[in-house]
């Protein structure tokens, strides 16, 4: 372990997050009407007056952002306007799990596969295979998502009637144990499916820096060794590309976030995405903010263990 | 190797739940059980009757709780309360509740609840019972079965207001510390249904209530499952996954619907809104009465209607603001039924004949006043919306006036009408009951009184008079509105209807377009005993498909 | 007998726009024990001459000639056999020797790969063996734990020799070994490098700019000029008493500038395009006393003196 390098690390995650978490405090405040509208605004008026109180809503800006710090390092993120009086922190609580589900299933999918794939199209680089995977590819690449996942529900869900329609699971159907694992996946074929067009790019980016791998000179001194192909290919060659690609994961996991709002949506899930986009029709800013919130810090962490696994696979890093 | 272990774990993990969830999910739940699935596309779960609002909690609270009455429009049909008057001298409503309704805890229900319930929800100010707490003196306990209400004025909407005005059971909120947070997951009620099981975006379930005191519930189980989209939630029906969506809000998707022969698809009159156009009467020559009428009759309903509306909505009542209870249901609207060419002739007759316009000529704008005629018309960006829009445009190229449409989302229009900022046009849905609508705004930014909007609003003639105070022929006509809620004589009651209809006509203060009406779908194939169209209109807005007086009807068809 | 026989070795790389001859009919024998250095400028094919004889060339392919390893055709093999031969045999240490390690690996590893990859050797054993050849060539054992970014680049230089004796070969081939080295390191490797020939005996191919190097370290010299051998012989000969005028040229700016001992670029004129060369001698645009007959009549490689070969057209016309 490089724990210098790992302290710096977390230095960098905890500041990106008081990033965030400021943003969220100013954003409101800087928008046009005031905290009060954002964060009471819709609330019944009894309600409102608690919610003033609670965030000081009419103190001056310092002590607000003293109770916001308070109130948010206590997991309060006030109250959702439409879903009151479920608090912004239950609703939120209730659609985590599963977007990180999905999220994290797709991911765990497509990344092997975008390696796989990458590492076959690029060591054969110009043949007709590497051309095959590169239009499949370019094709999942430029094709939006919501578009994909559109085509699934109708094809697969509406016609063939293979996939449900909607939501994380059969509703109200006391499943419990392997019936319940086994419908929840049933449930997630299709989203997860639809996310895992983003393994066009992971692909990409395998295979190119397959390409420029292989001509490095550790490649021709492991096959000068006499090592068979497979081992050139996978042990030399793709351990090294595999790098770049693990960075990209993370760069690549804000725009899945960002992808999941659709996709969510579109097979009713009742994740953040889902949570967001009610939240955006109704005006429901506490909610909205919360959920930006969750996934500024679901990127961040993820970003970071992705920063371990890097650390782990590349001896080259120092500080 | 590593890699291998964690790809041919995903690949197991995906071939697993291609195998397992169909195999896990093609086994019945129960064959005992009558479960009825409603699709639903909004629902925001709150069961707290204090804090609900909007057709989401509507939903869920009309379920569990019950209003005294159904109030719509003027008219109400009884609910907790088996019957109510008015008493203009002592100016107070007395409600005698029904004999034997219980709690679904078993305790009965009683005049003690109904105070509690009006008390609590004015002390804290929340939301239900909408507007009438303007309204409400004190809340008086006769006997157990009666309840007095003594208000401060006489309100037209007051049944209306009391839709949302949810009875809850005194003694087990008279303990719950703080209401404000009450999630209220276990709710005592007095309705239909039990509140079962709650999933946050995805289902609320319902258990039937076994002692509902107003008759046999004869389904077992009731799911609102939420769906992405209304295309899915009519696919789910088409293809039987649900029994009924309760409220089609996606015209265009009927005709696929109809293709089933095991859907039917129903028009649930009752719960229906107007299509207003709103003019600004501080402008010119949106003040002169000869060119409302001019638009008016220029425009062509049956197309809107045909096109926009796709056949599902009505032409509207010549005066839509008369209790529907009275209301003639005759339309005779000045230009109905004319050929296209003779209507818009009369149009750009009535404005040809006024010298401030200038003469009609094919393909160019009228000036009044020698200012061209460019109006500004401000519509929700919804498709149906924008096809009326579009086709108000038309017609009013044909008499000379250019129209710009500018679309805006549905929460900002809102936003507009009730901050003031009317534009030269508005065209805006009117809801009718006590949520807010554009009848309210507009109420609001003229200074008339917005809870009685029902009478108020047609006298918004700001015309000559200025300062909301409305024309003197407008003011008539909000009198006479106002006398027609209070008339008990059916013989005067007609005449002044007439009267109405015929002041209307000739002030015009806001001109109707469309009525639409709200649509529901259900299977045939699974439950029978669906309510017949006339049980259905004249119960407001909880009164549509999931309401009680259906739900009780229904007999689950054995497979 | 030689260990190592190449007679009229052709190898080609295949472009758009036609083959590029690199190597156009190379013959030479190395003996046991042997060292052979070869010179040339820039792009002559000198390590394609290398690369032909790993069976290491990428987009191109040998397309004529033989090598004979003791009485074995190396080229007749197939690959998987050829396999075998590689690092048992041969190995190499290849040109830009810095990247010619794997980064994410430790050193030792590397080494260890190689002894694992043909000798039936356990893990411990293999790692015995890899401090011994870390100390054969001066390098601290504990080193063998550090990853190349770790290193400098003599240690890794000298890493890579310790490498290439992994398996006892009998021929080394370096290729520009040194060549991105300092003075003073550069000959501390290449003393190394001498010794450890001189001490197993073995036999070595180094390849080279640095004409001074090959001096020292070489039996016998071959200078290549665009795919060809244009003089071969004893390093003294060819030193002493260069009889092809572009090895005089060579030669003569070296001692001209009293250089670095680096083949300078002051001959006039630019190596001809191997895809289209030049009919008769290769070097005829360039040559100051070539004839006539030297732009269409290609001269022959023939011995001139015992052991010393060389091809042109004017041998006996002494300038
Ligand atoms: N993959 C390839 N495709 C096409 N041409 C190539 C390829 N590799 C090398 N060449 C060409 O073949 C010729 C010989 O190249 P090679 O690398 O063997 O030269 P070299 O003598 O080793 O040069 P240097 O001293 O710069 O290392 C050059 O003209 C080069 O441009
Ligand atoms: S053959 Fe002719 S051109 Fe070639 S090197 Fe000899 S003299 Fe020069
Ligand atoms: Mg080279």
């Amino acid at each position: 372990m490089n724990w210098k390098w790992l302290i710096r690390r977390l230095g960098f995650m905890l500041m990106v997050l008081a990033v965030a978490v400021i943003l969220n405090f100013l954003i409101p405040r800087l928008m046009p009407g005031s905290a009060k509208q954002a964060y009471a605004g819709k609330l019944p008026e009894a309600v409102q007056v608690k919610i003033i109180a609670r965030f000081g809503l009419d103190k001056s800006i310092w002590e607000q952002f003293v109770l916001y710090i308070q109130n948010t390092l206590k997991g309060d993120l006030g109250m959702s306007f439409s879903n009151h009086p479920n608090s912004v922190t239950y609703m939120i609580g209730n659609a985590l799990p599963w977007t990180l589900f999905l999220l994290l299933t797709a991911t765990i999918i497509t990344v092997p596969l975008g390696y796989v794939f990458g590492v076959i199209a690029g060591w054969r680089a110009g043949s007709k295979t590497d051309t095959g995977i590169q239009i499949g590819s370019l094709s999942l690449l430029a094709t939006p998502l919501f578009w994909i996942a559109m085509v699934l529900l109708y094809v697969f869900s509406a016609q063939l009637g293979w996939f449900p329609l909607r939501g994380a699971e059969t509703a109200y159907s006391g499943y419990t144990g392997l019936k319940w694992v086994g419908d929840v996946l049933w449930h997630a074929v299709l989203p997860v499916l639809a996310l895992m067009t983003l393994f066009g790019a992971y692909e990409m980016i395998m295979r190119n820096t397959m390409v420029t791998t292989l001509r490095e000179n550790y490649i021709i001194t492991a096959e000068a060794k006499g090592a068979s192909e497979n081992r050139v290919k996978y042990k030399h060659a793709a351990r090294n590309a595999l790098l770049p690609l693990i960075t990209s994961v993370g760069i690549r996991f804000a725009t899945i976030v960002g992808g999941s709002v659709f996709v969510e949506n579109i097979f009713s899930y009742p994740g953040i995405g889902s949570l967001i986009f009610d939240a955006v029709i109704s005006y429901d800013f506490p909610l909205l903010q919360g959920a930006f919130l969750i996934f500024s810090i679901v990127t961040v962490v993820v970003v970071f263990l992705l920063d371990l696994v890097y650390l782990r696979l590349d001896p080259r890093i120092r500080y | 190797m590593k890699k291998r272990l964690v790809f041919s774990f995903c690949s197991i993990v995906l071939v697993l739940s291609m195998i397992l969830g169909p195999l896990a999910c093609g086994e019945p739940v129960d064959t005992t059980t009558y479960r009825l699935t409603a699709a639903v596309t909004d629902l925001h779960e709150s069961s707290n009757p204090f804090l609900a609002s909007g057709r989401g909690d509507i939903r869920i609270m009309s379920r569990i709780y019950e209003p005294l009455v159904v109030g719509s429009g003027g008219a109400a049909i009884p609910r907790l309360a088996e019957s109510w008057s008015y008493d203009d001298s002592t100016m107070s409503w007395t409600f005698n509740l029904v004999q034997d309704a219980e709690w679904s805890d078993g305790e009965p229900l009683t005049a003690a609840d109904v105070k509690y319930t009006l008390d609590t929800q004015y002390a804290g100010d929340y939301s239900g019972g909408g507007d009438s707490k303007e309204f409400v003196d004190t809340v008086t306990v006769v006997d157990d079965n009666t309840v007095k209400i003594t208000v401060t004025e006489y309100a037209s909407a007051f049944l209306d207001f009391l839709n949302s005005m949810y009875i809850v059971p005194k003694h087990i909120w008279e303990d719950v510390a703080d209401i404000d947070t009450e999630a209220n997951l276990a709710p005592v009620g007095s309705g239909p249904w039990l509140w079962d099981e709650y999933v946050p975006q995805s289902h609320v379930a319902f258990k039937k209530n076994p002692n509902y005191w107003g008759g046999t519930v004869n389904i077992d189980e009731m799911v609102l499952e939420i769906y992405g989209s209304q295309e899915l939630a009519l696919l789910a029906l088409k293809t039987g996954q649900v029994d009924m969506v309760p409220t089609v809000e996606l015209y265009s998707y009927i005709p696929q619907l109809l293709e089933s022969t095991d859907v039917k698809v129903g028009v649930d009159r009752a719960a229906n809104f107007y299509n207003f156009l709103f003019v600004d009467h501080r402008e010119e020559p949106n003040n002169l009465p000869a060119f409302r009428q001019a638009v008016s009759m220029a425009i062509n309903r049956q197309d809107i209607i045909d096109f926009a509306l796709f056949t599902y909505g009505s032409i509207p009542r010549m005066v839509p603001l008369v209790p529907e209870a009275i209301a003639s249901e005759d339309v005779d609207w000045p230009g109905l039924g004319m050929t296209d060419e003779a209507r818009i002739d009369e149009a750009n007759a009535m404005l040809d004949a006024d010298s401030d316009f200038s003469d009609f000529v094919e393909g160019e704008t009228r000036t009044y006043k020698g200012d061209p005629l460019n109006i500004e018309m401000t519509i929700v960006n919804r498709p149906a919306d924008v096809q009326q829009a579009e086709i108000i445009r038309e017609n009013m190229a044909e008499i000379g006036i250019n129209v710009s449409l500018k679309l805006i989302g549905f929460g900002p229009m809102m936003g507009m009408m009730f901050g003031g900022g009317w534009d030269d046009w508005t065209w805006s849905t009117a809801g009718h009951g006590a949520g807010g609508s554009t009848l309210d705004g507009l109420a609001q930014e003229f200074g008339a009184d917005p809870y009685n909007v029902w009478y108020d609003a047609p006298s918004l003639g700001w015309g000559e008079d200025g300062d909301g105070g409305g024309t003197t022929a407008a003011r008539a006509l909000q009198a006479d509105l106002r006398q027609s809620r209070r008339e008990d004589d059916p013989a005067t009651l007609a005449t002044l209807i007439e009267q109405i209809q015929v002041d209307f006509a000739a002030e015009l203060p806001i001109i109707p377009l469309s009525q639409g009406n709200t649509i529901y779908a259900y299977r045939l194939d699974t439950f029978t005993g669906w309510a017949p169209q006339e049980e259905m209109d004249g119960q407001g807005s909880s009164g549509h498909l999931l309401g009680t007086i259906n739900i009780l009807a229904l007999e689950p068809i054995a497979q | 007998m030689p260990i190592l026989t190449v007679d009229d070795l052709r190898t080609h790389y295949f472009t758009e726009a036609g083959p590029v001859k690199a190597v156009d009919g190379v013959s030479f024998t190395l003996d046991k024990g042997e060292s052979i250095g070869i010179a040339g400028e820039s792009g002559c094919g000198k390590t394609t001459l290398a690369m032909s004889l790993m069976r290491l060339i990428k987009g191109g392919a040998v397309v004529g000639g033989k090598i004979h390893l003791g009485d074995i055709s190396l080229l007749d093999m197939s690959i998987n056999e050829f396999r075998k031969i590689r690092w048992e045999r041969i190995s190499l240490v290849s040109q830009a020797a810095m990247g010619a390690l794997n980064p994410v690996y430790t050193v030792g590893s590397q080494i260890v790969e190689a002894i694992q990859l043909h000798w039936d050797m356990s893990k411990s054993e293999a790692w015995e063996r890899t401090a011994h050849l870390l100390t054969l060539v001066k390098v601290d054992p504990v080193r063998g734990r550090s990853y190349p970014h770790e290193l400098s680049g003599g240690m890794k230089q000298r890493i890579m020799i310790a490498m290439a004796l992994a398996c006892d070969p009998e021929i080394i081939i370096a290729d520009e070994m040194t060549t991105a080295l300092d003075v003073v390191t550069q000959a501390q490797v290449l003393k190394l490098l001498i010794d450890l020939q001189k001490r197993l005996d073995l036999s070595l191919i180094y390849i080279s700019h640095e004409l001074s190097v090959l001096g020292q370290a070489c039996d016998k010299m071959i200078i290549m000029y665009a795919g060809k051998i244009v003089e071969m012989g004893p390093t003294a000969k060819i030193f002493g008493a260069p009889k092809h005028p572009y090895t005089q040229k060579l030669l003569g700016s070296l001692m001209d500038i009293h250089s670095d001992c680096v083949i300078p670029d002051s001959i006039p004129g630019k190596p001809p395009d191997l895809l289209n060369p030049p009919k008769g001698c290769r070097f005829w645009p360039r040559c100051t006393v070539g004839q006539v007959t030297c732009e269409t009549q290609e001269p022959l490689l023939i011995e001139v003196e015992p052991g010393h070969y060389m091809a042109c057209n004017c041998s006996d016309d002494k300038i």
